[in-house]
């Protein structure tokens, strides 16, 4: 974790950084046009707020137990900070998911192709930034606990399942349209 | 249950999956759903889907 006001100013400005890099790549890969609420269709709305619930249950399991590993067993397996994404990358995984599988996590005016393309791209940026914070801290744990230089590693991961996700359901898509 | 007089009417018209979603501003996979019968439209959506086929409320969607 940072310390001291260097650090923390380090540390706002890569958040800054962070999303002003994903914004910019979202514009190029999906030329200017951002998705709206209004191009889902009603099925796919309705697919994406029974994700929204299920994703919900899933952080508050995850705190929950998170919980009672922290001040119940006395396990600290990892620091405050990571422990919060942690359960905000599972949630966010399992919506998208949810959504993918169903037909609802790319609007019908869209191509999984493009989401593809800007995950995989936003994939290899975190696994490089984590490499580098392995370079430089020789370890993603740090006594005994999953320290916050592993955030990066773990967001590619995360995206990687993702792009997992949305390859097989393309590839299945492709199977059913064959057979129609 | 399986929606096949959607799927009758759609063939009659010589639409794909794909052709229909277009017409009616929705996911193939939607059309797909609804004629699977996993999905009940809105009744927006099932007068949009009966003028692109060219057929009543009653006759696509009723059950006999």
């Amino acid at each position: 974790m940072p310390h001291g006001s260097d650090d923390l100013i380090a540390l706002i400005l890569g958040v800054i950084t962070g999303i002003a890099f994903v914004v910019l790549i979202t514009m190029i890969v999906k030329k200017g046009k951002i998705c709206k609420n209004g191009q889902y269709d009603e099925r796919q709305l309705l697919v994406r707020s029974k994700a929204y619930q299920i994703a919900f249950v899933v952080l508050i399991a995850y705190l929950v137990i998170n919980g009672i590993i922290n001040s119940v067993l006395e396990i600290q397996w990892c620091d405050s900070f990571m422990g919060s994404i942690l359960g905000i990358f599972l949630s966010i995984m399992v919506f998208a998911i949810y959504c993918i599988f169903h037909d609802a996590y790319v609007s019908f005016k869209e191509k999984p192709t493009q989401y593809i393309l800007l995950f995989a791209v936003i994939a290899v940026a975190n696994f490089g930034i984590g490499f580098i914070n392995f370079d430089q801290h020789h370890d993603y744990i740090v006594n005994g606990q999953l320290s916050f230089h592993a955030l990066n590693f773990i967001c590619g991961i995360m995206l990687v399942m993702i792009i997992l996700a949305l390859l097989i359901k393309r590839g299945m898509d492709k199977k059913s349209t064959a057979l129609e | 249950m399986k929606n096949l007089k959607l799927k009758s009417a759609r063939a009659a018209m010589d639409m794909s999956q794909q052709e229909l979603a277009e017409a009616v501003g929705v996911s193939r996979q939607t059309i797909n759903a609804v004629e699977k019968g996993d999905y009940n439209p809105t009744i927006k959506l099932c007068i949009a889907i009966c003028k692109a086929v060219g057929k009543t409320l009653d006759e696509i969607f009723w059950e006999a």
